[in-house]
């Protein structure tokens, strides 16, 4: 019988600059202890300009050791050198802080590739985890553009005139003037804008060339009473 | 083995979770020290058997022996190989030897960013949140947990090997 294969669930993760340069001094054989600034500097920044795939975030802390690096290295050309023997010691420090629990993790992967415990009562099912994929810049900025559209409220690029049409204010002063007469500037008065008003004196002007509305003015600048032709 | 003793382990063998000394005094109608000591003998008789007591922040459970894990996973059909990334077990190992810890502390330590790695063993349930440091922001302090337990086949934390020294002579 075989067991089961694992699909492998590769985590978006990276070993980090740390790591980098413990790969590099274990390739040339080296102790921690006597790195070799000069060399492992061109290396090391030599593998990060190789790095193509490194988020933003990620690749700031590759920068950043490298400039650590780069910057012990400078120290060399000061005549006072405990500067740079400190400096290096700190480095040497974090890497060897570093190496203690990555040779922990060594022993983690043996151990559980060998051997583990389930407790009573257990779910002997591969758990199906979904790993949230790592999003990128551009994804990000796609999404949020994107939400920002649905969160817009619609608002009109034109403003459209109001229309109004002779033809329907004639009708409605000619259905009005039939019920009862209407005075002419209570019914300027009704005018919501300076166009309507000038429709509607349009309006008027039409109705009594065409015979369908009589006007009276008892005085001079008296009130103008408008009363429907066919009643007159 | 003592009668409380066998209560314990049916107890144990029943749940599906851990239970605290405190459930298990209360449960049982004893004294913690009662229970404490008959989780001692429960421990080392079934050294002799498939089972064990596997112990993990103040909580107890039953889980099947290390040397049964070839056996159990053929039967279940289950492969025992990890499928944990390096970086993902060196933040679990830090987590293990160091926990409680703050994800800065961890980040300081591997010198790169590491929330990712942290979500996703969240996610994994093979870490969980403790609590919060005492410091500023109180930032969240993570353990590993049974599972993690489980993962490495180990019943108590203790059982970790010691640290790696760090490399003398700095």
């Amino acid at each position: 019988m075989t067991t089961l294969d694992l699909p492998h669930i590769e985590l978006p993760s990276f070993d980090g600059p740390l790591a980098l340069i413990i790969e590099l001094i274990e390739h040339d054989k080296l102790e921690v202890t006597s790195i070799s600034v000069e060399k492992i500097t061109a290396e090391y920044l030599a593998r990060v300009s190789n790095l193509k795939d490194l988020d933003i975030i990620h690749l700031s802390e590759f920068v950043q050791l490298g400039s650590r690096l780069i910057y012990i290295k400078s120290l060399a050309l000061l005549p006072e050198k405990t500067v740079q023997a400190e400096e290096l010691a700190l480095l040497e420090q974090d890497l060897s802080e570093y190496r203690r629990y990555r040779e922990a993790a060594e022993y983690f992967k043996s151990q559980a590739q060998t051997t583990r415990t389930w407790p009573s009562g257990a779910n002997y099912e591969v758990p199906n985890i979904r790993i949230p994929s790592v999003v990128d810049l551009e994804q990000l900025s796609l999404a949020f553009s994107l939400a920002l559209k649905r969160s817009q409220p619609i608002t009109p690029t034109t403003v459209l005139k109001r229309h109004l049409d002779i033809k329907h204010v004639i009708a409605n002063l000619l259905l009005k003037a039939k019920k009862a007469p209407i005075n002419l500037q209570s019914l300027i008065d009704d005018c919501a804008d300076r166009l309507e008003i000038i429709v509607t004196f349009l309006a008027v002007l039409e109705t009594i060339k065409s015979g369908h509305i009589t006007i009276e003015q008892d005085d001079q600048f008296g009130d103008i009473t408008i009363t429907s032709g066919e009643v007159a | 083995m003592t009668e409380l003793s066998q209560i314990i382990q049916a107890l144990l063998f029943s749940s599906s979770e851990a239970i605290s000394i405190d459930t298990l005094s209360k449960t049982t109608e004893t004294t913690s020290a009662e229970v404490t000591q008959a989780l001692t003998e429960l421990t080392t008789d079934l050294e002799q058997t498939g089972l064990r007591v596997s112990s993990h922040n103040g909580t107890f459970r039953l889980v099947t022996s290390p040397d049964a894990t070839v056996a159990l996973a053929r039967y279940h059909q289950r492969s025992i190989k990890s499928d944990l990334s390096r970086p993902a077990l060196e933040t679990l190992a830090i987590i293990a030897y160091e926990g409680p810890i703050t994800r800065g502390k961890i980040e300081s330590i591997r010198g790169i960013a590491s929330e990712q790695m942290i979500k996703n063993l969240l996610l994994r349930e093979l870490i969980c949140q403790s609590g919060v440091a005492n410091e500023p922001g109180r930032p969240s302090q993570y353990i590993v947990t049974e599972v993690f337990l489980d993962t490495v086949g180990i019943t108590k934390l203790s059982e970790l090997p010691p640290l790696p020294e760090a490399t003398p002579n700095l």
